[in-house]
């Protein structure tokens, strides 16, 4: 009979389904739970807010949190004002599908370039040529850079899901192309554009490429200063160089605690976008 | 009755509109005066949403649509001497369909206005309450004006929409359907108060009730569609109309509409 043999089929489809899904989220909560027994016993109170002593072996990784908590809001500072520039002119203001086309491609690209040639770049361009230096500024610039399309993208899919009525009836009220922007578009838009910034903002604070050759050192910064020239610690540096380079098992265990930090710290992030995930969501079934 | 000063405010002339090479509406020509309530009928689909929009400037905006012929008000082109803004704010449309900005009751009034007009806190109070009051909705929200808009039920929305374009007042008021989703009594408010307003303002009002239209208008034009396309085939005062009809097609109109 036809009919059993599609009905075993498509059981057999939602085994295999199944199974994929439970192999993947299994890969990923084995790998937590090996970070978490490793790192949990470096972790302390006193890990956590005090400098590296004897470059990783003792002391903890202030500093390198710090960093990295610099290179985000940077990151974030600088990624809301140009995806929200670089969206309202895709989806607003350019008419032409050509241009509209062509800009997607571009960002599509730029979302396709491995990160470690935007480290390249940025080393080349902003610290060598343009003279910025190794500095926070130039790291939280390039990732922003790097987030750029998944943060515009985010964005313009909010815009296009607000119900073209409220444009009209913005306009048929006398409202200008800004008012409606302000008053309609951005508000309605605004949470599908938060969580796309907090989930690639949580991609970024995990980068090392991108930082390695503008913004990080590993050892001997703090505070910074000023905008050019002044480099900073951060954890997935830090990770990066415990690990390559010493065989201390002390370094290794703090390698392990600060893997766990970070991991928590985009755990952190990605659950702050959460809400405004689901009130997209939300939205966008009115 | 048109009384014989009452002046031409908007004369639409020869106004086609096509969605590309498909015409929705040809070849439609009519005037509206001041203080007075023109009925806009016709069967679904002959174009009469599209004939409003064209009228404040919704339809030759949209790329897809493409609109040819003239439409003065006061005299002058709606399409090359007017501002945009200005004449949205002097003809003001309010759409078949409710549509409610996320917010408050009190946001949804103001929506349009308050970009318009730079109001404090009282006056923004006073003219909330004016507006809801001429749409008949004021006494079932005055106590929850700053909770939200969306859970009010479809006529309420429909009379909250009616009060968001009454708040910029505008002197010609084109409505669509306003009455479509409300009871008879709430219906017999709406019509009480567009009586009222044109003492002051000119109306086009799109109404598929016979009735309703030999209740408030002071004539009627009649847009026919054959094959797709919305044609202007009668006009005149609502008793010759509806007593004697020259087309067959409106003929049908009135026969089914009994
Ligand atoms: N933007 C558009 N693009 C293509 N076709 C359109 C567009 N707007 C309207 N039309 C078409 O024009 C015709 C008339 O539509 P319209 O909404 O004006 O009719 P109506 O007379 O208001 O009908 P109803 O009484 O049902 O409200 C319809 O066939 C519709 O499909
Ligand atoms: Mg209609």
């Amino acid at each position: 009979m036809v009919s059993s043999i599609r009905i075993w089929k498509n059981q057999l489809f939602i085994l295999l389904v199944y199974l994929s899904g439970f192999i993947t989220v299994s890969l990923l909560f084995l790998g937590f739970i090996l970070l978490l027994s490793k790192g949990f016993q470096s972790l302390s109170l006193e890990f956590l807010l005090s400098p590296m002593r004897e470059g990783g072996i003792s002391g903890g990784i202030f500093y390198q949190i710090l960093g990295t908590l610099i290179l985000a809001i940077t990151t974030l500072f600088i990624v809301f004002p140009l995806s929200m520039g670089f969206a309202l002119v895709k989806s607003i203001y350019i008419q032409k599908a050509f241009v509209k086309k062509t800009m997607e491609l571009f960002l599509y690209i730029l979302n396709g370039i491995p990160s470690v040639l935007f480290g390249i770049f940025g080393f080349f361009f902003f610290v060598k040529y343009l003279g910025w230096g190794k500095s926070w500024f130039t790291g939280g610039f390039l990732l922003a850079m790097m987030i750029l399309p998944t943060t515009t993208l985010a964005l313009s899919e909010g815009i296009n899901r607000i119900s073209s009525e409220y444009i009209e009836n913005g306009l048929a009220l006398g409202m200008r192309k800004t008012q409606i922007i302000f008053s309609i578009i951005l508000p309605q838009s605004f949470s599908s554009f938060l969580s796309g910034v907090l989930l690639g903002l949580a991609r970024a604070v995990g980068e090392t490429a991108p930082i390695m050759f503008t913004a990080t050192i590993f050892s001997g910064a703090t505070i910074p200063t000023g905008v050019k020239e002044s480099p900073i610690l951060s954890l997935p540096y830090h990770i990066f160089n415990l690990v390559q380079e010493s065989y201390h098992p002390q370094a290794l265990s703090n390698a392990w605690g600060s893997s766990l930090v970070l991991i928590m710290l985009v755990i952190l992030i990605s659950g702050i976008a959460l809400p405004f995930r689901l009130r997209a969501h939300e939205e966008a079934k009115v | 009755m048109t009384n014989l000063h009452s002046s031409k405010v908007l004369s639409v002339k020869n106004i086609s509109v096509s969605a590309g090479d498909e015409p929705i509406v040809k070849d439609v020509s009519f005037d509206l005066y001041s203080n007075e309530i023109l009925t806009l009928m016709g069967p679904s689909g002959s174009g009469k949403s599209t004939l409003l929009r064209v009228l404040n400037r919704l339809a030759d905006l949209e790329s897809k649509l493409n609109v040819t012929g003239d439409v003065t008000c006061c005299g002058k082109s709606i399409f090359e001497n007017y501002s945009i803004y200005f004449l949205r704010k002097k003809i003001g449309l309010v759409f078949q369909k409710p549509c409610i900005f996320p917010g408050s009751i009190m946001r949804n009034v103001l929506f349009g206005v308050r970009h318009h007009l730079k109001l404090d806190r009282k006056e923004a109070d006073g003219l909330a309450e004016e507006v809801l009051k001429k749409a008949h909705l004021w006494d079932e929200v005055k106590d929850r004006l700053n909770k939200s808009a969306s859970i009010l039920s479809l006529g309420q929305k429909q009379r909250l929409c009616f009060a968001r374009v009454l708040a910029a007042d505008p002197e010609i008021l084109l409505l669509d359907e306003p009455t479509s989703s409300l009871d008879p009594h709430s219906t017999h408010e709406i019509e009480e108060a567009l009586l009222e307003m044109k003492q002051t303002k000119s109306i086009i009002l799109v109404t598929h009730q016979l009735a309703q239209g030999r209740r408030v208008s002071d004539r009627i034009v009649f847009l026919s569609s054959k094959e797709g396309v919305g044609r202007l085939i009668e006009q005149g005062s609502v008793e010759d109309l509806v007593s004697c009809p020259k087309t067959k097609e409106l003929k049908r109109y009135l026969i089914s509409e009994v």
